[in-house]
């Protein structure tokens, strides 16, 4: 039961602050300012929220009307929608999900992730000269056709 | 099973907590409950607030008035304080209340 999301459910509705130090999943209203600090917050498909976040992780399938203030990651799935800014290092979007706000990705990533995501792009570094040989060999190209150009003259 | 909400033992809310589905609070709640289902809190819990419900059970700390439709229970473990007004109340033995009660006796 401890490891057990606390769950705010269909029926209920909160108006003011709500601060914590677990995971938490909201079906209902809340109204104000939601502080989840190294923890997720689910918000589900029948909650409508009307507050700021300040989270590490959070998963949105409901309505979220605030700025996101999330140290780790946040992800709109295709029934999502959201009025309102966004912070955050990581930003996953689905097909269908619905944004009005700005974005702002260029935050301190958190420890663990710089490696993580430099592992990732190494890797992408390796895998990816087949996409940058064509574009080193292009101007290369141009000149070869500029030479052969002068060779047709 | 009917529709359940659990407000965990880190959480704090300072408002307003309005619901028609049974609550569970085990963290900490200042300022204003209605609840039209019942409402219990846990021993972890930690409520100062004034309560309107159906049915309370207090395993915890409740400071603040409490009005319930139908019953007001105070477990062995509970500590409340203020004043009830209900029709039931049961007080075990081993909790701790101060206050006033009203169960409407003509």
């Amino acid at each position: 039961m401890a490891n057990k999301p606390g769950l705010i459910g269909k029926a209920i509705r909160i108006k003011g602050e709500l601060r914590g130090l677990e995971d938490l999943v909201i079906e209902g209203k809340v109204e104000g300012n939601i502080a989840l600090r190294k923890h997720h917050l689910f918000i589900e498909r029948t909650a409508v929220i009307n507050a700021n976040a300040q989270v590490d992780n959070i998963t949105i399938k409901g309505e979220l009307t605030g700025n996101t203030d999330a140290v780790d990651k946040v992800e709109l799935t295709s029934t999502s929608k959201l009025v309102g800014d966004i912070k955050t290092p990581r930003l996953v979007v689905k097909s269908g999900a619905r944004i009005r706000g700005s974005v702002d990705m260029v935050v301190p990533l958190p420890e663990g992730l710089l490696e993580e995501v430099t592992a990732t792009a190494s890797y992408a570094a390796e895998t990816t000269p087949a996409e940058t040989t064509p574009a080193e060999s292009d101007p290369v190209g141009h000149e070869s056709t500029d030479s052969s150009d002068e060779a047709w003259h | 099973m009917s529709e359940q909400t659990v407000l965990g033992p880190t959480l704090e809310i300072d408002g307003e907590i309005e619901g028609d589905e049974d609550l569970i609070i085990q963290g900490k709640v200042n300022g204003k409950i209605i609840s039209l289902k019942s409402l219990t809190v846990d021993s972890t819990g930690n409520v100062e607030a004034a309560i309107t419900t159906n049915n309370l059970n207090v395993s915890g700390k409740v400071t603040g008035n409490v009005e319930a439709s139908d019953k007001v229970e105070i477990l062995a473990a509970g500590k409340m304080t203020g004043d009830i007004k209900a029709p039931r109340v049961v007080i075990a033995d081993g909790a701790k209340f101060k206050g006033h009660i009203e169960m409407g006796v003509d």
